[in-house]
């Protein structure tokens, strides 16, 4: 491990993937011409650029190498004429990611995200299996640790509570976009399927509102399949020194946080988490956010307390001080709702046959605006035995927060109205640069910032 | 100035420190000025009166400010109508930077900005004196 060594061949792949928009530019000159030989030039042209280019890529991986010193600091070199050395030591280092897709499983690869204490820039290293895996050991091992990998219905819980729609959403457009060159038929196909279900689903619904159906149904699906195969072995621990999670089972993944530089714990409470009993818990070191919880917790069991001591209290249950609170709340799904409400009032007289269809943007934002009303009731600093605890309102989540780090900065930004009542919106700053902020909190509650 | 005396001052901002804040504001407005009243009188009559008034904003947010070292933090406060607070624990402290330009120099003043992981401060044109003193307090880094 002491010794420098090369970055797997991936790495070269990755660099030439980064100069794929250097290849269009041949092409400029097919633009204007428009015939055979100006095409056949410019084929040729990239032939060569391709090949100088992965002559540059290969030597920059020939040349460039990194390595673990016996202190366990790693050291990162690029080199091709200039020479980029990068060092982080290890009690410098927020948390860790291995990843595995695919393909770099049937080549033996690793991509290893390094992400330093309080910086946004992450170190990416292209590893093979075995050393990104003694990698993370010398980094961040994992001593005694204390293993739990969900089951049975808890299992089940992570699938769904796991399921992130609007990730799949872009994932599902970015995977037709970069197919529609290989296989321009394939998105044809797709919704010709599509079709026939919504043809299915027309018999009793109109039409518009059968499409939505099922475009949403489909999405949830996908997203579905998408969070069972990341929950497909899934093991979190718990040692003295961090909290970590693996799992996956055609993408394998595993992070490493360390405790010390653990942001905040977050407790997702919606509607399916109370019709489900069990809630997930999410947590982000340095600027590292996981998308995935990194575990569910049935409320009552003792899950929680061993694999999050830190997580002593949770914010209280009760109703915030609402007297003179701002309606900044209701805006957001407010205005969209009072507008789709006149859109489907005018389409009853000139378009019948949207009012349905109408319906449903009009109905989730009304959901929404019930969500605002939660988050106006609820939203709260608290300050108890010396931790910092929230609660806020994002959408359908109610976020509840205990707050970890103790280098965390916090801005507290007033309206004139607000001066007035004598409330504030509180943002705290983690080191990582995440941020988080409750609306409209009475200045007495934040007396612990000497405003 | 020792850290005892920097934990009983406020430091605000001193009037030639204002001053020079408003210069530095008013610059770009007459940089562009020439080119409003090259459309009208009418145009560059009311650039200006804009202008100044956000000249008039400015001041009035450099008379509101005050900077504060407590035992574990250092806080900003500034605004009138849309007052802001910024905290950053002391122990967070990552990096200082001290600017004086010329204009400062002949006020007797300093930019401090105050770097931390998340957040950075920027305290315009405190007394030189008070801003090397908090620099030296915090990059000491003994909290």
């Amino acid at each position: 491990m002491n010794r420098e060594k090369h970055f797997h061949p991936l790495a070269a792949l990755h660099l030439l993937r980064k100069t794929l928009l250097v290849y269009l530019l041949p092409l400029v000159q097919v633009l204007f011409d428009r015939n055979w030989d100006a095409l056949h030039a410019a084929l040729r042209q990239e032939l060569v650029l391709l090949f100088f280019i992965s002559a540059v890529c290969w030597a920059v991986y020939y040349a460039s190498r990194w390595q673990v010193d016996a202190e366990g600091t790693v050291h990162v070199s690029w080199r091709l004429g200039v020479r980029l050395d990068r060092a982080l030591r290890a009690e410098g280092l927020a948390a860790l990611v291995l990843e595995q897709p695919l393909l770099y499983r049937l080549t033996g690869a690793c991509r290893v995200v390094l992400y330093p204490v309080g910086q946004t820039k992450t170190i990416t290293l292209y590893l093979t299996r075995q050393q990104a895996a003694a990698l993370a050991d010398v980094l961040l091992p994992v001593t005694e640790p204390l293993w739990h990998a969900p089951k049975g219905g808890e299992k089940l819980a992570f699938t769904v509570l796991g399921a992130n729609g609007l990730s799949t959403l872009i994932l599902w457009w970015l995977a037709i976009h970069q197919t529609q060159s290989y296989a321009p038929d394939a998105q044809t196909a797709a919704l010709a399927q599509l079709g026939q279900l919504a043809a299915l689903a027309a018999r009793w619904l109109p039409l518009g509102m059968a499409w939505l159906l099922v475009l949403a149904g489909t999405l949830f699906c996908i997203s579905l399949v998408r969070s069972a195969l990341q929950a497909v072995h899934y093991t979190v621990w718990r040692t003295d020194t961090q909290l970590g999670s693996r799992g996956g089972f055609i993408r394998r993944y595993e992070m490493r946080l360390r405790l010390s530089q653990l942001n905040y714990a977050d407790l997702r409470r919606s509607p399916a988490t109370w019709a489900l009993h069990y809630c997930p818990v999410f947590v982000s070191a340095g600027a590292c956010r996981p998308e995935l919880p990194l575990f569910v917790w049935r409320e009552g069991t003792p899950l929680l307390r061993e694999l999050l001591p830190e997580m002593a209290q949770l914010p209280p249950d009760t109703r915030a001080d609402t007297t003179d609170r701002s309606m900044i709340f209701f805006l957001p799904a407010g205005i969209p709702l009072a507008l789709c409400l006149l859109l489907t009032a005018v389409s009853r007289t000139t378009l019948p046959a949207l009012t349905l269809p109408l319906l449903i943007p009009t109905g989730v934002f009304a959901a929404l605006l019930g969500a605002a009303a939660v988050g106006w009731h609820r939203e709260g600093v608290w300050q108890q035995q010396g931790q910092l605890l929230l609660c806020r309102q994002h959408r359908f989540h109610l976020h509840q927060l205990c707050v970890f780090h103790p280098d965390t900065g916090f801005t507290a930004l007033q309206s004139p109205w607000a001066v007035t009542v004598q409330r504030a919106n509180l943002t705290l700053v983690f080191p990582g640069k995440e941020k988080v902020t409750v609306r409209s909190v009475p200045l007495a509650a934040l007396d612990f910032l000497g405003i | 100035m020792n850290e005892q005396e920097l934990l009983r001052t406020a430091l605000v901002l001193p009037p030639r420190a204002r001053r020079v804040l408003c210069v530095w504001a008013a610059v770009p407005g007459l940089v562009c000025a020439p080119f409003a009243f090259w459309q009208s009188l009418w145009a560059g009559a009311v650039f200006c009166a804009v202008w100044a008034a956000l000249v008039a904003l400015v001041r009035a947010r450099c008379c509101s400010f005050v900077a504060a070292l407590t035992a574990d933090s250092v806080t900003v406060q500034s605004g009138v109508a849309v007052p802001v607070l910024r905290r950053i624990p002391r122990r967070a402290v990552t990096g200082v930077q001290l600017l004086r330009t010329p204009l400062l120099w002949a006020a007797g003043c300093t930019v401090l900005l105050v770097r931390s992981p998340g957040l950075q401060l920027v305290l315009p044109g405190i007394p030189a004196a008070q801003a090397t003193a908090l620099a030296a307090v915090l990059m000491e880094g003994n909290v």
